[in-house]
């Protein structure tokens, strides 16, 4: 068990996370770069620069609570490394349910040897994806360009038709419990708030920042919803 | 400057791959690093436990792992996409970032300048994730601890109200897109298709319906 939290783990987790911090800095220098070149001032760029940081705070402060709850489950160094580097609280924590369960056990009273399994599986199921990115992410585009027949308008439609699948089958999940539950509150507030951010703030009053604002006012909009109704 | 920005782009696009790849390879050995350290400490469960209790992960998940990365790509852009699984949490904070950074300069998703735009949102998303989960697994007992805790479970009811807010962003920009979205979504739950097939098969249903639609001239 002293394994699982000992400072050589830290060290040999660290390194995972160090990587991710390194492309990050490398790409995010490139795209800045690039789009100076594009025509875009200075000032647009640090404006996307910090409508992406803000945004970010939120649901990291979500993450870091459930990397509490992780870290009680799997060990720090693990924990913290599983939900910096890939994975997300929601994918990582539904498969150590799987395996702790395949292995006649829970959460929580693991073994020694049975958090390393875990950790063997979840580095699995995150590999399985990274060989996919690895190998053929140069031809997603291909298979877009294809799939549009080479007409951006539809492409700009194909981005619209991915965003919203994934967040309406999330949300419709919400809906679905028979009564609607303090999730289904906050989405609706969620909603709501941005309608009012985007139609009300930003188009008809002109304020220029609503747009940078709506996520973070939406997020905190239905965080507060929830406290209330809870 | 104009004349050249097909170069630029495609110069960014090549970089972007190169390093993507190199990076991917690393992050892909560096993960069995910790493995390989506690089974230096005798800590390994032995290869035949490893795959049984992987099994119904795998599973699970299999299809999404192959259809996953490739839909989220014309939102995600190639930077994105290296970036996004490299440092995960997806939904919840690297789709968002790189539509507030789109958003905030009004750029539209699958054109060059939205890939660009989007890659600056999503990789400062991606420092402030990092600091901020480091300081909660350093000090995340006694931050829950002093936090009330309306608090620390409100913040689990955030997620939501994005996954609302993405919805009416987009569904202003084309709500007929967002209307079919919605609807497939509806369908597959009521059908009761299996959790793993929900994602995949929302966003590929609806991208087949939508083509229809934009075919006959419908969606604009």
């Amino acid at each position: 068990m002293e394994i699982l939290n000992s400072f050589e783990l830290f060290v040999a987790c660290s390194l995972s996370v160090l990587l991710v911090v390194f492309i990050t800095v490398l790409y995010l220098r490139r795209a800045m770069t690039t789009a100076i070149q594009m025509g875009f001032t200075k000032q647009q760029v640090s404006k996307a620069v910090r409508a992406g940081s803000i945004s970010a705070v939120g649901p990291s402060c979500a993450v870091g609570i459930g990397v509490v709850g992780l870290i009680a489950l799997i060990g720090g160094p693990y924990g913290w490394m599983r939900l910096s580097v890939v994975g997300s609280l929601q994918y990582e924590t539904i498969n150590a349910q799987m395996m702790a369960q395949k292995m006649g056990s829970t959460l929580g009273s693991l073994t020694a040897e049975q958090m390393t399994t875990i950790a063997w599986g979840l580095t699995l199921s995150v590999f399985v994806y990274q060989t996919n990115v690895l190998l053929f992410a140069p031809s997603y585009a291909k298979v877009m360009r294809k799939v549009s027949a080479g007409d951006p308008r539809l492409l700009g439609i194909l981005a619209i038709c991915a965003i919203i699948g994934v967040f309406s089958r999330g949300a419709v999940g919400y809906y679905f419990g028979g009564t609607i539950g303090l999730d289904g509150w906050s989405c609706l507030v969620g909603m709501i708030a941005s309608v009012i951010m985007i139609e009300i703030i930003g188009k008809r009053l002109k304020v220029g920042w609503a747009f940078e604002w709506t996520l973070p006012v939406a997020m905190i909009s239905g965080m507060i919803a929830a406290i209330i109704i809870m | 400057m104009i004349e050249n920005k097909a170069s630029v782009y495609d110069e960014f696009r090549s970089y972007i791959i190169k390093w993507g790849r190199l990076s991917m390879i690393l992050a892909m050995i560096l993960a069995f690093v910790p493995l390989a350290y506690l089974a230096s400490k005798g800590l390994f469960p032995g290869w035949s436990t490893i795959w049984d209790t992987f099994q119904p992960v795998f599973v699970s998940w299999f299809l999404l792992w192959i259809l996953e990365p490739l839909v989220y790509y014309p939102v995600l852009g190639m930077a994105g996409t290296y970036v996004s699984w490299l440092s995960g949490n997806i939904s919840n904070l690297r789709l968002p970032c790189a539509v507030v950074a789109q958003q905030t300069l009004q750029v539209e998703e699958g054109t060059e300048e939205g890939d660009v735009v989007a890659t600056i949102g999503l990789c400062a998303s991606v420092f402030v994730n990092l600091a901020i989960v480091a300081i909660f697994a350093v000090a995340g007992v006694q931050i829950v601890s002093v936090l009330p805790q309306s608090i620390t479970v409100g913040f689990n009811y955030m997620v939501p109200a994005i996954f609302g807010s993405m919805i009416v962003i987009f569904g202003l920009r084309n709500w007929k897109v967002a209307l079919v979205g919605i609807l497939v979504a509806i369908a597959l739950k009521v059908a009761a298709v299996p959790y793993a097939l929900e994602i995949a098969g929302t966003i590929l249903i609806t991208i087949v319906i939508v083509i229809f639609m934009y075919k006959k001239g419908w969606i604009k």
